[in-house]
């Protein structure tokens, strides 16, 4: 027991020696570590030589588009000996992803996918290169109300190239409408009648007038603005150059009051709807209206494979009360090529590849990206196959971006959340808009748009 | 005795030498110093950063973060705000709720099991599969049951004549539908801890008590629950300290809904970050949160856990 414990000279050498092999292999460590720090800029800097050499692209997207696209993605690859890095991610993971990446001017991506409301935030913020500058040139092809989105601020230059025509629209079961003869619906006091009917007489067979999102944030936003812009009001004082939020006003006030009766109209458990759910319950035929429906959706509802309603679903504007204006409302996606970018003029060639018509079709009757151009909008044989792409042209034309600021995201955290507590019975409709208007008046304060 | 021993023993080593080099007279503080640099890199900084991130205003601006000093404004915003005072309220009661049926059913398993004759070692394999499955999954495999149209309780409830149940959009359920896919998940981990604490307990107060007639409450409550007691008030501790930290199962099953009645604290946070980037306001949150729970916990343990808290001798 004394030999474990006791300190001896042989103890001693031991320690020492086991000493000196550790500070022998710290120097070593210390030294490697020196010498990969050295090392490290060279190994940057040979793929940077690499990239400029057109060898590699690395884009970023959310996972759905990149399942739908990767096959395209991969043809161009091939077809120009380069390497493609299709990073996927999540909607709030892009948008983090992107975020940091792009105001720091990271160089970690070459092409970036982004939705509409990010462009004041990344165009504005001039995160992304000017394309136009890169020697890009407009092509007339596009629906110019989505071309516009790339262009911010108005008249900057382009800085996206959309390549996910989404926008919203107004959708009704044809069958439905007639059956109970009634009109289809131009005002939201229409809307409420036809779905106060629909519900009345469906109830029983699972059908409901109405659908709509209820979970916080982003969903209940989304499926409440249509209604407020349809009653003539809207989240701040000037879309294009917001500042005073407008969400105490009695348009916004009417436009809740109607937007919780139709939450009631609607299938129980509107509280946890999301996005895929507002497709099942259309194309499975629950609904018989939703003025939250998307392209992504329209593509189910005519997929005979999974759809209870093929050729029982018209699309249109969104209603608006007498003397509001229907506004249609775009969530286009858009390429972009980052500040930083080490590759700019092949990540160039790749988007306008992508973006080009027979790309755009291919997308659209192969993949399901709905496309962002007139002609194959128009074009016969993708009509014949979706119907609904006059409707959706349509619909573009009327396209109303979100607010277009960059706080935008963070306005509709705060108002999609209080939509939410109204429709779950957690606030009184008064209180939530109020409330709402308050946060997002005290957000545009600290971030310096506004003076207290 | 013997360790006694051996400790005054080590404590008798020989005094280093003047003579001898630096880094044998500062061996100590050699041999302790890649703890402390990791401590320092992965517990102070964050913190500290934290710190001085709820002192600014931050926002990303090109190639760099601009922060300016706005001192206690971030604090004294998070008290003000209701959202925080209600995801605090859903924290505590969340984080007790689920603790004590936890631990309740956890240990209801553990005397049963160790019970058993037989199957002892099937039935713990059994119930360790919740414990490896990552909680996202066990989220979506939740969603999914819970579906109002296709999902297996609403089937089983209309197969015995009864309507459904709007799990996790209902108000007044959806709170107990998450927290039963938190008890599901975690009861196995108590049940394992409490479990290795019963078949570890000496037999002799058990022998004792049948010799003297006890029955089987009696002796649970007067020898099995004071020997236990020890790893009881650790688990709650960790279950406690755990699942107040609750957020992947919120995210995927409900985002916090209906309405925002279930947004954690760590869920606010979270939204507070993305898609507001609003750094100093988050860290703010964050450092309160994390301060909270300390508070919590050092007082537990010097408190609730003080007579078992020192060494024995």
């Amino acid at each position: 027991m004394d030999n474990d414990t006791k300190p001896t000279e042989a103890n001693l050498i031991n320690r020492r020696e086991l000493l000196r092999s550790t500070a022998v292999a710290s120097a070593a460590l210390v030294t490697a570590g020196a010498s990969s720090a050295a090392a490290a800029p060279s190994r940057r800097g040979a793929p940077a030589i690499l990239r400029r050499q057109g060898g590699k692209l690395v884009v970023a997207m959310q996972n759905a588009d990149q399942q739908a696209a990767q096959p395209l993605i991969d043809e161009y690859a091939e077809a120009n000996g380069i390497e493609i890095e299709v990073q996927g991610f999540p909607f709030e993971g892009l948008l983090e992803r992107l975020t940091i990446n792009l105001t720091q001017a990271t160089g970690a991506y070459d092409v970036v996918s982004m939705d509409d409301p990010w462009m004041p935030q990344f165009a504005g913020g001039e995160f992304l290169m000017n394309l136009e500058e890169l020697g890009y040139e407009r092509d007339p092809d596009f629906v110019p109300e989505l071309l516009a989105l790339g262009d911010f601020p108005p008249g900057s230059g382009l800085r996206g190239i959309p390549w996910v025509g989404n926008v919203q629209v107004f959708a009704w079961r044809t069958d439905v409408l007639e059956e109970l003869g009634l009109e289809v619906p131009q005002t939201w006091d229409d809307v409420l009648n036809a779905a106060a009917a629909i519900t009345e007489a469906k109830k029983s067979e699972d059908l409901y007038g109405f659908g709509l999102r209820g979970v916080a944030g982003n969903p209940a936003a989304t499926s409440f603005l249509p209604i407020l812009r349809g009653h003539g009001g809207d989240l701040f004082d000037d879309n294009n150059d917001p500042k005073e939020p407008t969400l105490d006003t009695p348009e916004a006030q009417e436009a809740l009051r109607k937007h919780l009766e139709l939450a009631k109209l609607a299938p129980p458990g509107v509280e946890n709807v999301q996005h895929a759910d507002m497709g099942t319950n259309m194309y499975s035929g629950r609904i018989a209206m939703a003025a939250d429906i998307w392209p992504d959706l329209l593509l189910q509802i005519w997929d005979p494979d999974i759809s209870q309603v093929v050729g029982k679903v018209a699309i249109g504007p969104e209603p608006a009360q007498t003397g509001a204006e229907s506004k249609n409302m775009t969530g286009n996606w858009l390429l972009g090529i980052p500040e930083g970018s080490q590759n700019p003029e092949q990540a160039l060639d790749f988007i306008v590849w992508l973006t080009a018509p027979e790309q755009q079709k291919r997308l659209l009757l192969d993949n399901n990206i709905p496309a962002t151009r007139t002609s194959v909008l128009t074009d016969q044989e993708a009509v014949e196959k979706l119907p609904f792409l006059p409707g959706l042209l349509e619909a573009a034309r009327k396209a109303v971006p979100r607010p277009r600021t960059p706080h935008y995201n963070a306005a509709e955290a705060i108002y999609g959340r209080y939509i939410a507590e109204a429709i779950a019975g957690q606030t009184s409709p008064e209180d939530a808009l109020t409330n709402a208007n308050k946060e997002i008046r005290d957000l545009m304060v600290r971030e310096g748009v506004l003076e207290d | 005795m013997a360790i006694r021993i051996r400790a005054q023993e080590a404590a008798r080593v020989r005094p280093v030498s003047a003579r001898a080099p630096w880094w044998e007279r500062n061996l100590a503080w050699l041999l302790v110093a890649p703890a402390i640099a990791m401590f320092a890199l992965f517990a102070i900084y964050p913190t500290a950063s934290a710190l001085l991130f709820s002192l600014s205003r931050a926002r990303l601006i090109r190639g760099s973060l601009e922060r300016t000093y706005i001192g206690l404004d971030n604090f004294r915003r998070a008290f003000e705000d209701p959202l925080v005072r209600q995801s605090a309220a859903f924290t505590i009661k969340w984080s007790l709720s689920v603790t004590a049926m936890e631990v309740l059913l956890g240990l209801l398993i553990a005397l049963l099991v160790s019970q058993l004759a037989r199957g002892r070692g099937l039935i713990t394999s059994l119930l360790i599969i919740p414990i490896i499955m990552p909680p996202v999954s066990v989220a979506v495999a939740w969603r999914f049951m819970y579906d109002p149209a296709f999902g297996i309780f609403n089937y089983l409830l209309n197969l015995v004549g009864l309507g459904d149940v709007y799990w996790l959009s209902d108000p007044d359920v959806a709170t107990y539908a998450l927290m039963a896919v938190d008890v599901w998940q975690t009861t196995p981990f108590v049940f394992l801890l409490l479990y290795a604490g019963l078949i570890s307990l000496p037999r002799d107060p058990y022998e004792a008590a049948a010799i003297d007639g006890a029955s089987p409450w009696f002796t649970f409550r007067t020898v099995t629950l004071p020997l236990l007691k020890p790893v009881l008030l650790v688990v709650i501790l960790l279950r406690v300290i755990d699942s107040a930290r609750i957020f992947d199962k919120i995210l995927v099953m409900t985002r916090g809904g209906p309405g925002s009645q279930n947004y954690s604290m760590t869920y606010t946070i979270y939204q507070e970050f993305i898609p507001k980037f609003d750094f100093g306001y988050t860290a703010a949150l964050s450092f309160l949160f994390q301060l909270s729970l300390v508070i919590v916990a050092t007082i537990y343990v010097r408190r609730v856990m003080a007579d078992y808290s020192a060494p024995a001798e």
